[in-house]
């Protein structure tokens, strides 16, 4: 109902406010474009522990943020390392 | 008794004293609303819900009586029936409030908790019942005057302790009550009779409807009621929802309790009558811990939540195995609560509407929400509107188009890797209808490309209703490029100037120029600042006029009255949607489907190989490989349009595919349709049989093939 | 109620897109309030012009905004019935509000809401509900 997600930008906001969407891992050079091709297209591990997460502000700054989340609570923790 | 009102009870006038809670009422008179059970009167046990006033599920315990109420017992062996009450004339109040901490519970540990942390107490009893613990966290608190979403860092719940209810033979009879339940009723004036109090667990209840006597330790002892006071059991129902949250339990609630003697035989969980010989019957399949058990036996799963059988469960496993497993996870509410209630707060998606909303509904258009907008679907007459896109002049509202412009050194590099086309090969000035691909290779919208004179700067459209998506896949593939996006969506108007005589029209407004296909200038047209775009979905000559959001009304009204002699009156989409599938133009989302590749949506063309690692490159490189399976053709019927989405069949009776846009054509006096059609041996099938119609495969566009018309 | 009545206007507004340190270097006209949308996007309320901070920064004269102007004890009710977030103490605040993406500008004695135009009804129509 209100998970809240935090934006660095605007602050705590509930999940309504967020389009969640896929690790925005992009190369550095487009020279092997299939990486994520494949990543985004058929590779979904649903880890049971921490993920890296995108989250889209759709009703506040309109950008997208990076977090990590601790699937099996819920918990957003540092970035790890 | 002073006897103040009157309720009824399945039909039956039931009175009542000012203060009385329903129960109170019920009892007093001999009724049992759920026939039987054991009373707790501090809404946990189940075996007093009723229907009131129309609601299921209200624990006649914990609702105070009113003159005229309308009480029905929920049927027997099945669900009550679901409210046929209208929506409430007003929603549900909702007050947000912020704080650090908050204490559920204002009991001896919950008020020293509050006073540890300076935080607020929600208590049942003052009348705020917490009734659900979400992510966040958040607490919704029920309240007299509407809901309370309490957003908290932390939760302390201090609810104390339940009573433990008797599981045996009979204890669904009428008659029982917990130690609590007693000292109320009796306190309101109600005469339970010859009572008894047990403090250890009974062997049985005995009795017909009522219990006549009760066998504890072997011995029978005769009565009308019975106290059952058997210990208690931690009331932590809040604390068990949602895993990772930050709750901390205090006092009673927190007091871990040895599981009470596990029964031999009865009803378990009351709410779905699971007893405990199906408890063993699951076990003995194998469901040997407390979530499967809960799954398999259903037990727990009812209106209370496992109020009364989660001791019993523990009990269960714990004389199996020998240790005390954890209670199942909670999910909220707690509590029975109306849909009202939970969409307090919640509001239906706002649909935005353009800039010209207020003058399409002033011209009498009918509104619809298409694509995400409120758009003018038809003014009066479609066919007079699509008359004067082919022949004279007409003004559609496209204000709807996402818009974006990007800058920046690397805004072409940008472009050329979310675009199927060489971008570089756009020169300044000019403009192209392009697709964008995701990485399966599939379409994911189409829009125009205009490079402005300065060469890093671009003007990007895409379809109506795609403006966020577009953006959130603009901003996710190039953030790591040195280039500005900006999402002007809201913020320009844009109006579409179509029909052979549009140039004349623009003339009289302040814009001679000669614009060619697919070329873009600025130009101040009525004295409004416009981006004017040479393209055209409607197969005519068209100028799209990207202006100031807050100037759309004098621009629309000025081009109206300029051209009135020439018969220009505004189109809606039902023209449109005719007017673009004569010219076969498709709609993505319409037209298009999840694993549209441009092959298969006759788009190939729009895809240049050789224009570097564009997203959807590779994949469109492998399926190319595959032979083509389904496509997106014209289709041409004599009969009457189909519906969208009718099937087609082949000669020969076999599924061919289904039609995505159809419409009767006034121009060529025939159905044209397009449709996605499979392929037999490789091969297209040239006719297909559409609602009991012959439907030729043309080739597209059916209108003016040529182009003649759009290029004036 | 006078207490909460709702001054609805239009706004003259700025938006300009640019690196984040050229828009953290930036100076303003001294008439326009700053909203800093996100690090890279900034909306400059109550002017009609600005200089590019940067050589590519896009500069875009922005019509598409309504203001609602609201006394501080309406300002704070809306927030109680319709937002899920504090406001904040004082200044820019964004999210949404009643279902709505909205900016909230808290000065010390009003409040200005600010939505895109094309939402501006229905936000209205839901202000007037949570403050009826």
């Amino acid at each position: 109902m209100s998970l809240r997600i935090r934006c660095p930008h605007c602050g705590p906001r509930s999940v309504e406010e967020w389009v969640h969407g896929e690790i925005p891992v992009v190369p550095d050079a487009i020279a092997d474009p299939d990486a994520r091709d494949v990543d985004r297209g058929y590779m979904h591990t649903n880890e049971h522990g921490v993920v890296r997460e995108a989250w889209f502000h759709l009703s506040g700054c309109r950008r997208w943020v990076t977090l990590w989340r601790d699937s099996r609570t819920d918990e957003w923790v540092e970035p790890p390392g | 008794m002073t006897g103040s009102g009157e309720f009824t009870f399945d039909g039956t006038a039931v009175p009542f004293d000012t203060g009385d809670h329903l129960l109170t009422a019920l009892v007093r008179v001999g009724i049992h609303p759920t026939g039987g059970g054991t009373l707790c009167a501090e809404g946990h046990s189940p075996h007093c819900v009723a229907e009131v006033d129309g609601s299921a599920y209200v624990h006649t315990c914990q609702t105070l009586a009113r003159e005229g109420m309308v009480v029905r017992a929920h049927p027997t062996g099945a669900p009550p029936v679901l409210p046929s009450i209208a929506s409430p004339e007003r929603p549900v109040a909702v007050r947000n409030i912020h704080h650090e901490v908050i204490v559920i519970g204002g009991g001896e540990s919950g008020r020293a908790a509050a006073a540890a942390a300076g935080a607020p107490i929600v208590d049942a009893k003052d009348g705020s019942e917490a009734i659900g613990i979400y992510p966040g966290p958040m607490v919704a608190v029920r309240t007299d005057d509407g809901m309370v979403h309490a957003h908290v860092n932390r939760v302390v719940v201090a609810t104390g302790a339940l009573p433990l209810l008797p599981v045996c033979p009979g204890n669904d009879l009428a008659g029982l009550y917990t130690p609590m339940a007693a000292e109320r009723l009796t306190a309101a004036g109600v005469d339970l009779g010859q009572t008894v109090r047990i403090t250890g667990p009974p062997d049985r209840f005995e009795g017909d409807i009522r219990v006549r006597s009760v066998v504890v330790g072997g011995e029978r002892i005769e009565c009308d009621a019975v106290i059952v006071d058997i210990g208690t059991t931690p009331n932590e129902v809040l604390a068990r929802m949602g895993a990772g949250l930050a709750i901390d339990t205090v006092g009673d609630a927190a007091t871990a309790a040895s599981p009470p003697p596990c029964p031999v035989e009865g009803t378990v969980c009351p709410c779905n009558e699971t007893t405990m010989a199906e408890l063993a019957e699951a076990w003995a399949r194998g469901f040997t811990s407390m979530e499967l058990l809960k799954r398999a036996s259903l037990a727990g799963t009812g209106v209370c939540q496992g109020a009364v059988c989660s001791p019993y469960l523990q009990s269960f496993i714990a004389d199996r195995t020998g240790s005390v497993e954890a209670p199942f996870t909670a999910r909220p509410v707690a509590r029975q609560a109306t849909l009202s209630e939970i969409a307090a707060g919640r509001h239906h998606p706002a649909v935005p509407r353009t800039s010209l909303h207020a003058i399409h509904e002033a011209a009498g258009a009918t509104m619809d929400r298409l694509g995400g907008w409120w758009r003018p679907w038809m003014y009066s007459d479609v066919g007079a509107e699509y008359d004067a896109v082919r022949n004279a002049v007409s003004l559609g509202d496209v204000g709807t188009l996402g818009k974006f412009i990007v800058s920046g050194p690397d805004a072409e590099a940008a472009l050329q890797r979310l675009i199927s086309t060489d971008v570089s090969t756009i020169r300044p000035g000019r403009s192209r209808y392009v697709l964008m691909l995701d990485e399966r290779g599939y379409v994911l919208d189409d829009g125009m490309i205009l490079r402005e004179p300065e060469g890093d700067r671009f003007f990007v459209t895409v379809t109506s209703g795609g403006a966020s998506v577009a953006e959130m896949w603009f901003r996710d593939w190039t953030a790591h490029l040195n280039v500005r996006w900006m999402n002007v969506t809201m913020a320009l108007g844009a109006i579409n100037v179509t029909g052979p005589r549009a140039p004349e029209l623009l003339a009289r407004v302040g814009f001679d120029e000669t614009l060619p296909m697919l070329q873009h200038t600025e130009s101040d047209i009525a004295n409004v600042p416009c981006r004017v775009v040479r393209l055209s979905f409607t197969g005519e000559v068209s100028f799209e006029l990207h202006h100031p959001f807050a100037r759309s009304g004098e621009l629309w009204h000025a081009l109206l009255d300029a051209g009135a002699d020439l018969g220009v009156v505004p189109h809606g989409l039902d023209a449109l949607s005719r007017l673009r599938l004569e010219k076969g133009h498709i709609i993505v989302g319409q037209d298009s489907d999840y694993d549209s590749t441009p092959r298969r949506l006759h788009h190939d063309w729009m895809v240049n190989l050789d224009s570097g690692n564009f997203i959807g490159r590779h994949a469109v490189e492998r399926t190319n490989r595959l032979a083509l399976d389904k496509q997106l053709v014209g289709l041409e019927s004599e009969g009457p349009a189909p519906f969208e989405g009718a099937v087609a069949w082949t000669p020969d009776g076999e599924y061919a595919g289904y039609v995505t846009s159809a419409a009767w054509s006034p121009t060529l006096d025939r159905s044209v349709m397009l449709a996605w059609i499979r392929l037999a041996d490789g091969e297209l099938p040239e006719e297909v049989w559409i609602e009991g119609e012959s439907a030729r495969r043309v080739a597209l566009p059916f209108y003016d093939p040529a182009g003649t018309r759009a290029r004036g | 109620m006078a207490e909460f009545a709702v001054v609805r206007e239009r706004i003259a507004a700025v938006r300009i897109a640019a690196t984040p340190t050229a828009l953290d270097a930036a100076r303003w006209p001294a008439d326009a309030t700053e909203l800093r949308l996100a690090p890279d996007e900034v909306l400059l309320l109550d002017v009609l012009d600005a200089a590019a901070p940067e050589p590519h920064a896009i500069v875009f004269p922005d019509t598409g905004w309504v203001r609602f102007v609201l006394s501080p004890a309406a300002g704070t009710r809306v927030f109680e019935g319709a937002a899920t977030w504090p406001p904040p103490a004082h200044g820019l605040g964004q999210g949404a509000i009643a279902g709505i993406p909205a900016k909230v500008i808290v000065n010390t004695d009003c409040w200005w809401l600010v939505v895109q135009g094309v939402l501006a009804d229905d936000f209205e129509d839901r202000l007037v509900e949570v403050l009826a």
